[in-house]
């Protein structure tokens, strides 16, 4: 309980897991390693680079033999300088937790070093690169974790990559009433106000400084 | 009867932020929910494209402006893995005791606002007392009481001034029998357990799958918390154990649980402030000057493309994560694309779905239990 | 209230049973009553635990039950003490504007700790711009304006060291007995700006040890002797701060590297009625040199040193090349 999940468990863990991905799907351009973090976090984590055309099938294996069941986190990023086959990645963010219900009035205190095989817990992350266009497509996973659905929404949301079969898309952040293809992440959208000499609460300029001669907002 | 949507407008004494929750009731029972996020969007994400790594960290402080303090370090954290840079002890000793003394003042803000929530205002007042115990500390630290913009990539802006040590240790001993002042009042209230037990059930397996972690998570049973299962700094050097609470049904926790889980918690904050001002290296009286090694280390400022920073952090509401990738603006000085994940951003539909079935007089308890902060739900 | 429909007025109801329930609560605030007889004489009410307790909160609240059961307190009197002296018990709140925190827990506010208003020094302030290129949200602009820089003003053994006067530029005349004037002056707290501690001519023509300026204050010519006159300069400049967008970080005090740029401790002093008011200027941001003294003698002692060694390696290379 005061200890802490060791670097052995977490490691072994990794191992394993990366072994299993590998014999899974060995040769159709996914891959998964083992990687750490610089410094301040001493456990490794799974990386797996995955293709929009596998990624349900990853997504399944993951979640029912690699007993992942937490979706935390699902990152866009548009990369309009990018190569071909990289304008857009998807990352996603799992973990997998010794969490199970418990009958009432007892609780479950895990000792850290009597955990094993899938309970102990451990990060994954998956990168999915998409190629340039503007229709970035990816199968949902909403089907799959609950946690999934609001991160998706978000997603397309703000930055605009689409999810292939997720039900009820709508705005999250931004606006309802936002116009269509209005995805503020997205790099072509800049910052106003960004860098100028001027009062911010000032829409038509009526308060510019003769060094803003000639930009526009 | 016919069945109608209230809105629980972005205004609301109770909502705890600015957030609308439309319910869809028949008579008092609410069948169906709607919840609408984004009133305080601010776009920190984006803003934080041009900025550099540095000027960052006072825009963490204000995502979750009640736990000012552990958004920031989490922020760190992450920019600290996209940089590689290296951070002395004695800072991760400063950093973990300003983060559970921010976790003491936020369980303080969160149930000085629940308590008045189910009726209780007597808890207004006296959490807000015993939070200034805190603020007052966290000001002589960074510099004022709720945005400190306090950790530095590579350690910390100040050491801790001379005396602080002292006045921090008599304080937590002070609030420690606080905290049985607040048991004695809540646990045998009648309208406190009448209004808290048997509502809001929620299953340990339904909020992992949801998204839910932290102290919700806790509440149902099973002690999963990102410092011990992933642990970063130097909590495994210091003396605690996680809170977690036995569910009193076999259908998971209810708002009760949640309660007992952070007074739980706050008392292993304590305990673990407490242990880590003794253990801290270099003493706990000598104020080392600003910039000195044993506080903060020369971190690099530019990050290459392709380089990336995860942190996962055990914030006061869960597990909250920084994506951060490198090569943006300026040659390196700024962030690509800085990801948040915040766990209320997940737990506010969580929390909307288990509203169903249950009665209007129970959304504040319900709602109050999961302690949203909307701040870091919209970013 | 609502009375039951066949309820008859009667002495018990009305009388008696307040009357004994009054009495018997006046005399169990005395110890020697409540103490021995405060249970038996049903003086303590509602003390029956509900039944919504489970196991897990009896076994916890066991051990407090003889503080939280009130039936289990051998004396609960009615008042405590403070209501007895309310004349020795005081409000915590300290009472601002006669009061102030600062006063009372000076350690909260420690000016180098404390994220109070900015104040700069812009006297050794040299318009790097590093606070302007610090800032996360766009506050600091830089003006120039006429200055006297510190390694002009420097009397004692950090003198001469300055730029010389030339034609076409500036000079500065201090004026007089503004030291005394500067010791009392409270900038914080005054109404007006500080008083002015030079007074700027331009030089129209030098020749030995007299110059002829034009006071920029008349217009006036006249001739001044050149050892009261300082170089001044229009490059050195200062600037403003848009507290409207200021989040108090800090990072511009961090990012300065002349020690110019200070978070002072003041926390008012920043309110106006529009947007324009919250602009601060130099004058509104001023730390006056005498106030932060240390910070001065430093910063002119690093830097006539710089001077110094700059000389000396002219001298050196001067040297070396006439006798080569």
């Amino acid at each position: 309980m005061g200890m802490r999940v060791t670097l052995e468990q977490s490691s072994s863990a990794a191992e394993s897991c990366v072994a299993v991905l590998k014999e899974r799907f060995s040769g159709s351009g996914i891959e998964s390693t083992v990687e750490h973090h610089s410094n301040a976090f001493k456990m490794p984590f799974v990386r797996i680079h995955a293709t929009p055309q596998h990624w349900l099938a990853v997504a399944k294996f993951m979640k029912y033999d690699l007993s992942v069941n937490y979706c935390s986190m699902v990152t866009g990023t548009h990369f309009p300088d990018g190569p071909a086959e990289r304008g857009w990645e998807v990352a996603y963010h799992m973990m997998r937790m010794p969490v199970s219900n418990v009958k009432p009035h007892t609780n479950t205190t895990h000792v850290a070093e009597n955990l094993s095989g899938s309970d102990i817990p451990l990060e994954f992350e998956v990168l999915i690169a998409l190629e340039q266009g503007d229709e970035p497509t990816v199968p949902s996973i909403q089907k799959i974790w609950v946690g999934a659905d609001w991160n998706e929404k978000e997603t397309w949301d703000l930055v605009g990559i689409n999810f292939e079969g997720h039900e009820n898309m709508h705005r999250v952040l931004n606006p309802h009433d936002s116009p269509e293809q209005f995805h503020p992440l997205q790099k072509q959208h800049k910052l106003r106000y960004h860098g100028y000499n001027e009062m911010y609460d000032d829409p038509q300029g009526f308060g510019r400084k003769p060094a803003d001669e000639g930009r526009n907002k | 009867m016919a069945q109608m949507w209230i809105t629980m407008g972005p205004q609301h004494p109770m909502t705890h932020g600015l957030w609308t929750l439309r319910v869809k009731v028949d008579g008092e029972t609410i069948v169906d929910t709607d919840a609408e996020l984004g009133y305080i969007h601010r776009g920190v994400e984006k803003i934080c494209e041009s900025r550099d790594f540095t000027q960052i960290t006072p825009y963490c402080d204000r995502l979750c402006y009640v736990s000012a303090m552990t958004w920031a370090n989490s922020y760190i954290y992450a920019a600290e893995d996209l940089l590689e840079a290296e951070v002395p002890e004695r800072a991760e000793f400063i950093r973990l005791i300003s983060a559970e003394l921010q976790r003491l003042a936020s369980h303080l803000m969160w149930l000085g606002a629940f308590g008045p929530d189910i009726g209780s205002l007597t808890l207004m007042t006296w959490c807000m007392r015993d939070r200034e115990m805190f603020l007052d500390l966290l000001q002589e630290l960074g510099g004022s009481r709720m945005h400190y913009n306090y950790p530095r990539i590579g350690g910390v802006k100040r050491d801790i001034p001379i005396g602080f040590a002292d006045r921090m240790i008599a304080k937590i001993k002070l609030f420690e029998r606080r905290i049985e002042e607040y048991e004695m009042l809540l646990d045998e209230s009648t309208i406190w357990l009448v209004r808290l037990q048997g509502v809001g059930y929620t299953k340990a397996e339904d909020m992992v799958d949801a998204g839910v972690s932290g102290p919700n998570v806790r509440a149902a049973g099973v002690n999963y918390d990102v410092r011990w299962a992933h642990p970063y700094s130097v909590y495994d050097q210091v003396d605690w154990e996680p809170a977690v609470e036995k569910p009193t049904s076999v259908k998971g926790a209810d708002c009760y649980d949640r309660y007992r889980v952070r007074m739980e918690e706050m008392r292993q904050s304590s305990k673990m402030i407490l242990d880590a001002i003794e253990k801290i290296p270099g003493g706990k009286n000598t104020n080392y000057s600003t910039g000195d090694e044993m506080i903060l280390t020369k971190a690099p400022t530019r990050a290459p493309e392709g380089a990336t920073g995860f942190s996962n952090y055990e914030c006061t509401r869960g597990a909250s994560q920084f994506f951060i990738k490198g090569g943006g603006e300026g040659r390196g000085k700024n962030p690509y694309r800085l990801s948040i994940r915040s766990p209320m951003f997940i737990t506010i539909p969580f929390v909307a779905d288990t509203m169903i079935g249950y009665k209007i007089a129970d959304i504040p308890a319900i709602m109050g239990s999961f302690d949203p902060c909307i701040g870091e739900t919209d970013r | 209230m609502p009375m039951h429909p066949r309820a008859q007025p009667n002495f018990r109801n009305l009388f008696w049973y307040p009357f004994k329930i009054t009495l018997i609560t006046a005399l169990r605030t005395f110890p020697f009553i409540g103490k021995r007889w405060g249970h038996k004489m049903g003086a303590y009410h509602n003390t029956e635990h509900p039944e919504f307790l489970d196991d897990a909160t009896k076994n916890r609240m066991a051990s407090n039950a003889h503080i939280n059961d009130i039936s289990k307190q051998r004396f609960a009197p009615d008042r405590v003490t403070t209501d007895l002296t309310p004349t020795l018990w005081k409000p915590q709140t300290v009472q601002y504007p006669y009061e102030r925190l600062e006063e009372i827990e000076p350690w909260l506010f420690k000016p180098g700790n404390y994220n109070g208003r900015i104040g700069i020094i812009w006297e050794t302030c040299t318009a790097c711009k590093m606070c302007v290129t610090a800032c996360p949200n766009d506050c600091l602009h830089m003006t120039t304006e006429l200055r006297v820089d510190v390694l002009d003003g420097a009397d004692g053994e950090d003198a001469g060291l300055g730029a010389d006067l030339e034609v076409g530029g500036y000079a500065a005349l201090a004026i007089a007995q503004i030291d005394e004037e500067l010791e009392t002056f409270n900038l914080a707290t005054a109404h007006s700006e500080a008083p002015e501690q030079w007074r700027f001519a331009e030089v129209l023509d030098l020749s030995g040890d007299t110059a002829t300026v034009r006071w920029n204050d008349s217009g006036e010519e006249s001739d001044v002797n050149t050892s009261e006159l300082r170089t001044a300069d229009e490059q050195i400049v200062s600037g403003r701060i848009d507290l409207g967008r200021c989040m108090f970080c800090g990072l511009c005090a961090e990012a300065c590297g002349f020690t110019s740029f200070f978070m002072t401790n003041e926390y008012d002093g920043m309110s106006g009625f529009s947007r324009q008011d919250l602009w601060m200027d130099a004058s509104r941001t001023r730390l006056l040199p005498t106030v932060h003294q240390e910070a001065v003698d430093g910063e002119l002692a690093k830097r006539a040193s710089k001077e110094r060694n700059k000389r000396e390696k002219a001298a050196a290379r001067a040297a070396t090349q006439e006798s080569a």
